[in-house]
């Protein structure tokens, strides 16, 4: 028999009130074909995972602030952990949300300018190429993936934006159609467009799009493939996270 | 417990007349307690026991070939073949959103999902059937918002997409506006759960929220008294809604259905503890002995009233088989929910409560004393039912008389002009401004995004019903183990059957100036255009849920709509072969004393055997022919056009016939399927201009305008016809398409068999959209600028 | 005036307003709120005798507004939200309670005519009146029997009203003397929330309180207009004088309780049942997208001396015991983000300590302030 090739092992957590986990599962699993399983929110060991979704919905109700009780979760500590051991942490919408409640990103999200809920396609541009997750991406180019948020007007204090600039830490923009990072294609007021950025160490990923919504041409654009593309690419080049210890389970997981 | 004082106003106090109450007397043989009278009087209010509507609802065809549920129990359920059963249902929460227009909209969507999965089903859609006044008053742009703003609060929150509805305004909407909510969810297998509380022994659980003192008497006694001023005093009767919780509940109501120790699931509804108990009951045969001290509160001091009556949102009642209950509390404990056990299922018929201690609040001996003991059924379902007095109403023939020679016809160079006051006028206007605040993409099914003629959604083989592999250590133990426990199809299983995917088209229509003007065609044409919009998303028409929201039923000439829009409805039906599986009544629906339209609304279910041959309105491709198929008449009765240049609603409204409608569709559906068609669009409100409009405004870069001359579309027999009427009457019956030039022959040969007119109104051009009357150029205009002008309108009156 | 208004009640006094669009902030609040607009003219002897008082509406109103807010701080649930204008408050929206409790520390008025007593002699012992409000009846005064035949409120609503009027009557004696005023007696109203809680209502001014002048017992109340003693409106700018400036004492009280840690009360030093008031701001430094928007509403509705808006968040916290401290980290950990937000906190004791305890001071709040 031929080994089958090495698949990367996503783990997408549920919190109470997550309802992209569903979607993230679909597009990892049953799309990337990646190995893909639910991370219940009390669980307190990520060991064998590649890479931990935290993904999209409104967890806990995003009662009192958008992820301010998630982040008190069991697993978030784990999930801390995980990032330090250097395991790919992808925060979609409200797990980005989380993120930055947690301090594993610098920020905070306000409301939208409108107000209001927007659910729409926008386009995005890749900033740096030179990160886990979009490493499959070309400079620049344009990505078609749909936002649906209440809360992602991204702000954070100017010497920590310039800084993030400075560092190719934002990693995607709000562009129009052709990918100039103009006022009326930022859909909610987020400071320099920001859509994106990622942590010092470069292994979390927090962008308010959800490009698990967008991995079918059914759906109107599979432009989130990249991203997913980038997580598996990576992985199977650099490998996994550090196990806490060797030999982690899993079907050769190298550490 | 019932305070001292005139007798007479016992049965009063809980709505209830004399004779209900001599009734009641007689079914208990003794006269009711407080508690039980107020039972009674909630359980057989309009709202709940449908007294006045029942007899009428009857004459609705509720059978057909793919239902596999029809009305009485939660959700209606259509099997769909390959494993998919679909629940869905619609339901009206009017009175509630016009005092409290965020809670009430948000409650109303919180009702349906727990309608539909309590059937087991998880939902994946939700549509909403909006009605509000003109936007020129600050009071309808507030309700607008608040609606709007509730309906995107609890869907987005619970993750279910709102996929489509639709938007109407009309000032007999002003005061009393119509919120709408269908959900629609997706089983798999057979095991759809009842509202049963089947064999006596088994054990009742309540789980969700606690229960506090709100909305007692809150959406029954609303819905079933006429709406006005002392209604804004009862405003405390509006609950608030939790979305979290109720996102929980739909986990863990899921993960049960799954579970073999699960006997039965009732939400509570308007009437809360009372009506869910007795109805599963009921439908069981069976009783109920409740304990409600164990009930959890959120206030202190409640009294056995106030708990029966309490309608606090997102809370289920579970029946579980006896001994298993713990592990039923073990997987509500798991989502962080309330239960508690609170009685157990009898064999002799009787819903009995019972209560500890002494009264509100007191400190008993722990003993109990059954404060309450009522046959279930004669809550749930032995209600009186009416055959209230009906007369056509005085209105109607001065309504009706339109005198068209009164109507001049435009000039030439003023039909520009009224086609760009017919695109700005909300109800023809783009609606993004609404569905742009509603997730409609969540859970990846919505193949067509709102702004077509249906929603399109695919249906996905592992949709789970469960989080699998939640709460186990064992990172293997999932997904394939988890998969093989609850019987959902593996990746490789998706894989084999790839190449296909099946779907569903979803519509909610209903024109209430039609109802208005002649209520049995309001009721045929709500049913044929439902049908036909997901005939054009390339589906086929399944079945309907519905809402009738009427004014006061007391008055014969409403009594008299009510029963000519459902044999107009009931005969649609039979024709178009879409039977009833669900809805509800909504009377008392009044403005200042003035009743609102009749306004039905129908909640189309329809089924795509491949998605890949789905179906949207807009244009694809330069050079392809546009055509017109079905024919317009001169019918300007009841149209936006007539109500734009004279103000009025009045006239006839375009006839339905239903044979053609028939032929129509199924012609329409066999073209789509037999892929000779690149876009299919309904003629609506505003007529073929508009229709052509929208075409080409949702158009795929590159075909965004046409050429067309109207006049190919009518009737030979009728070559006079007003140019206004061809331009903006609103016929019935007609679809525009288009297509790749060299399929022409294959279509026209198709529309010969069918029986179906089929002309050629002209060509796909980009960038231009002229409107010809023979030869001559009616309008002309760039496409850009009239959709500006279209996307522009509702943004514009709303903010 | 806003014409999207809709009155719903006028009285003698007042009338009672449904907010306008926007008037009462966002809808959720609108719902539960009412306008209450005092009205200049004034009537006594039920409706027998009628007049004006120029400027008495906009010193009912504040007067009103500033003894409410004290109440509120000392723990007693008002329908109180704030004031809209010189004219103007927001209040909740109550039901009213159709009873009129009138407490009685000074022989006067009715009491005086009814017992014989002299006006202006002190009673051995508070007494505590209930009237049914009913115009046709002249709002006769009744008991507890006839609350009860009458089905008026129920027993716990009698018994709340009666502690919460006794209680009102301690704190505002107190309060009241540091302004120079004696407090002789007063009416108050009462309202059921829609949650059922009894709540006070109605107004606390010179028309439903007799004030004194505690040096020489100068009537400073309606009883000026009653009575035809004149200077009616003087009298009454100069209890919204007195009020005013004691209000500012009751406020540096209150920081200077919270300085000396010793003199706390009992529930501020954790040792009874607290309320904790949790206020969450956006920092000034970051853009507030809703603080923008209702500015900008406000500024429509042609409210031009708003400068500036911030919105925040309210959080109450029920607590078994106090610690400041653990309040703050509260603050700190969950209830604000301090990357964006502000907060402060004040402390109120729940209920009043048992007999015997010291009664509660000025309630005593620890501040604290995000980075």
């Amino acid at each position: 028999m031929t080994p089958a090739p090495r698949r990367v092992r996503f783990g997408v957590v549920v919190f109470p009130g997550s309802n992209c986990d569903a979607d993230a599962h679909h597009a990892i699993g049953n799309v990337m074909g990646q190995k893909v399983e639910y991370v219940w929110h009390g669980r307190t060991d990520l060991e064998g995972f590649d890479c931990i979704v935290l993904p999209g919905g409104f967890s806990y109700g995003d009662y009192l602030r958008t992820g301010a009780i998630a982040r008190f979760s069991p697993v978030m500590n784990e999930v801390a952990r995980f990032v330090e051991r250097g395991g790919l942490v992808l925060g979609i919408c409200n797990g980005f949300q989380i993120l930055l409640e947690a301090g594993m990103l610098p920020g905070a999200m306000l409301r939208n300018e409108s107000l209001q809920f927007r659910c729409l396609y926008v386009h995005l541009r890749v900033e740096n190429t030179d990160t886990p997750f979009t490493r499959a991406c070309r400079p620049g180019q344009i990505l078609r993936i749909p936002i649906a948020h209440a809360e992602g007007n991204y702000t954070a204090r100017p010497e920590v934006v310039e800084d993030l600039e400075r560092t190719g830490r934002v990693v995607f923009r709000y562009v129009n159609e052709a990918g100039e990072a103009t006022p009326e294609a930022n859909p909610n007021g987020s400071v320099a467009n920001i859509a994106g950025i990622v942590n010092a160490a470069g292994n979390v990923l927090g962008l308010m799009p959800h490009p698990e919504r967008c991995t079918e041409e059914l759906l109107g654009s599979a432009d989130g493939r990249y991203i997913f593309e980038s997580i598996v690419a990576h992985v199977l080049a650099e490998g996994g996270p550090r196990g806490p210890t060797a030999g982690s389970p899993g079907g050769g997981v190298v550490g | 417990m019932s305070k001292p004082g005139n007798r007479a106003a016992v049965w009063e106090e809980v709505g209830l007349t004399e004779d209900e109450y001599g009734r009641i007397v007689g079914i208990l043989g003794r006269e009711p307690n407080h508690t039980e009278l107020g039972m009674f009087g909630l359980m057989w209010s309009e709202h709940c026991s449908y007294k006045t509507s029942k007899v009428h609802l009857r004459l609705l065809p509720t059978t057909g070939k793919r239902i596999v549920v029809g009305p009485g129990e939660n959700a209606g359920v259509a099997d769909l073949g390959d494993g998919f059963l679909v629940a869905w249902k619609m339901e009206s929460h009017n009175h509630p959103s016009a005092i409290e227009p965020y809670q009430g909209a948000a409650t109303g969507v919180g009702g349906i999902l727990r309608d539909i999965f309590t059937m087991g089903a998880r939902p994946i859609a939700c549509l909403d059937s909006l009605r509000f006044g003109h936007l020129d008053t600050a009071r309808a742009r507030y309700l607008v918002g608040g609606v709007v703003a509730g309906i995107a609060g609890y869907g987005n929150t619970t993750g279910i997409p709102t996929v489509g509805g639709e938007i109407y305004f009309d000032d007999c909407y002003r005061d009393n506006c119509l919120v709408n909510v269908m959900c629609v969810g997706l089983l798999h297998g057979d095991r759809v759960i009842r509202g049963r509380a089947e064999r006596p022994g088994n054990v009742v659980l309540l789980v969700g929220n606690r229960t506090g003192r709100d909305g007692i008497h809150g959406a029954s006694l609303l819905a079933s008294r006429e709406f006005d001023e002392k209604a804004e005093e009862m405003r405390p009767a509006v609950q608030v809604a939790d979305p979290f919780v109720e996102k929980l509940l739909i986990e863990a109501c899921l993960e049960l259905s799954t579970w073999d120790g699960l006997v039965g699931i009732n939400d509570l509804g308007a009437a809360g503890l009372t009506s869910a108990a007795s109805e599963m009951a009921s439908r069981a045969g069976t009783g109920l002995d409740l304990d409600i001290s164990r009930v959890p509160r959120r206030e202190p001091g409640m009294n056995p009233y106030e708990v029966m009556l309490s309608e606090s949102q997102e809370r289920m009642l579970v029946v579980v088989k006896k001994g298993r209950e713990k592990e039923a509390l073990d997987i509500f404990a798991k989502w962080g929910l309330n239960a508690a056990i609170i009685g157990k299922v009898t064999g002799d018929g009787m819903l009995r409560l019972r209560d500890r201690g002494n009264g509100a609040g007191g400190e008993g001996d722990g003993s109990t004393r059954v404060v309450a003991e009522i046959p279930a059924r004669a809550l749930a379902h032995d209600a009186p039912a009416y055959d209230r007095p009906r007369a056509e109403p005085a209105y109607l023939a001065e309504a009706r008389r339109l005198d068209l020679d009164k109507v001049p016809e435009p000039a030439r160079d003023a039909y520009a002009g009224v086609f760009r006051g017919l695109l700005a006028s909300p109800n023809i206007a783009c609606k993004e401004w609404v569905w742009r605040q509603y997730d409609h993409m969540v859970r990846i099914n919505t193949l067509v995004l709102p702004g077509s003629d249906a929603a399109v959604l695919r249906l996905k083989h592992d949709e789970p019903l469960t989080r699998t592999g939640e709460g186990r250590a064992a990172p293997d133990a999932a997904p394939a183990g988890a998969r093989q426990a609850t019987g959902i199809a593996s990746a490789d299983d998706v894989a084999q059957a790839a190449g296909v995917e099946r779907g569903i088209a979803l519509s909610t229509d209903g024109n209430g100036r039609y109802a208005y003007l002649d209520p049995y065609t309001g009721g045929a044409q709500a049913v044929a255009e439902a049908a036909r919009n997901v005939v054009c998303a390339g589906a086929e028409p399944v079945g309907l849920t519905n809402c009738l929201n009427f004014a006061n039923p007391e008055d014969p000439g409403i009594m008299w709509q009510f029963r000519k829009v459902i044999e107009g409805m009931a005969e649609a039906c039979r024709v178009l072969e879409t039977p009833v599986t669900g809805g509800n009544v909504s009377f008392y629906n009044e403005t200042m004393d003035q009743p609102i339209f009749p306004t039905p609304v129908i909640g189309m279910l329809g089924y795509l055997d491949d998605v890949e041959r789905r179906m949207t309105a807009g244009f694809k491709k330069a050079g392809g022919a546009v055509l017109l198929a079905g024919e317009t008449r001169e019918e300007l009765g009841g149209s936006e056009y007539l109500k734009l240049v004279t103000g009025e609603v009045r006239g006839l409204p375009p006839a339905v016939d239903l044979g053609r409608e028939k032929a129509l569709q199924e012609f329409v559906l066999a073209a789509i399927r037999a892929g000779l068609v690149h876009s299919a669009h309904d003629c609506a409100e505003g007529g073929l201009a508009v229709a052509l409009a929208e075409c080409a405004f949702l158009a795929e870069p590159g075909a965004r305008g046409l050429d067309a001359d109207v006049k190919a579309s009518i009737d030979p027999q009728e070559p006079d016809m007003r140019l206004d009427a061809i331009l903006f009457g609103e016929t019935q019956s007609r679809v525009v398409l288009s297509c790749d030039l060299s399929r022409l022959d294959t279509l026209y040969a198709m529309a010969k068999k069918y029986g179906v007119p089929l002309a050629r109104l002209g060509t796909v051009r980009d960038g231009r959209f002229v409107l010809r009357a023979g030869k001559t150029p009616v309008i002309e205009e760039t496409t850009a600028e009239l959709e500006a002008i279209w996307r522009r309108a509702l943004p514009e009156a709303l903010e | 005036m806003d014409d999207s208004r809709r009155k719903l009640y006028e009285g003698k006094a007042k009338i009672v307003w449904e907010a306008g669009p926007g008037e009462a902030g966002p809808g959720a609040e609108a719902a539960r709120t009412y306008i209450v607009e005092y009205k200049d003219d004034a009537t006594a002897f039920d409706g027998k005798k009628r007049g004006r008082i120029g400027g008495k509406g906009r010193v009912n109103n504040l007067v009103s507004a500033l003894l409410f807010d004290l109440l509120e701080r000392e723990g007693v649930p008002t329908h109180f939200v704030r004031t809209l204008g010189d004219r103007e408050m927001l209040v909740r929206r109550v039901k009213i309670i159709p009873v009129e409790v009138v407490v009685r520390n000074v022989a006067a008025g009715s009491l005086a005519k009814r017992l014989g007593l002299e006006e202006g002699a002190p009673l051995a012992r508070t007494v505590l009146e209930h009237y049914y409000k009913s115009d046709e009846l002249g709002d006769p005064l009744i008991n507890r029997y006839h609350l009860r035949t009458l089905d008026l409120a129920a027993d716990p609503e009698i018994d709340r009203m009666e502690s919460l009027a006794l209680r009102i009557n301690d704190i505002l004696g107190g309060a009241l003397e540091e302004c120079g005023l004696r407090l002789i007696d007063f009416k108050l109203e009462f309202g059921r929330t829609d949650t059922g809680e009894v709540i006070l209502a109605d107004e606390i001014s010179p028309d439903t309180c007799r004030f004194w002048d505690t040096e020489t017992n100068e009537k400073l109340d309606k009883d000026r207009f009653r009575r035809d003693l004149g200077d009616v409106e003087e009298a009454y700018e100069e209890v919204l004088r007195r009020v005013t400036a004691g209000a500012e004492k009751w406020r540096v009280r209150r920081r200077g309780a919270r300085a000396s840690g010793g003199e706390r009360p009992a529930h501020a030093r954790g040792e009874w049942p607290a309320h904790a008031r949790v206020f969450v701001t956006l920092k000034s430094t970051v853009l507030d997208p809703q603080g923008a928007a209702v500015e900008n509403a406000l500024r429509t509705l042609g409210y031009d001396e708003v400068k500036s808006v911030r919105v925040g968040k309210f959080i109450t916290l029920e607590l078994t015991h106090l610690s400041p401290e653990r309040v703050d980290e509260m603050c700190r950990r969950l209830l604000a983000n301090p990357v964006i937000e502000d907060y402060r906190f004040e402390v109120v004791p729940a209920t009043a300590p048992p007999a015997g305890s010291p009664p509660p001071g000025a309630p005593t709040g620890t501040g604290g302030k995000g980075q």
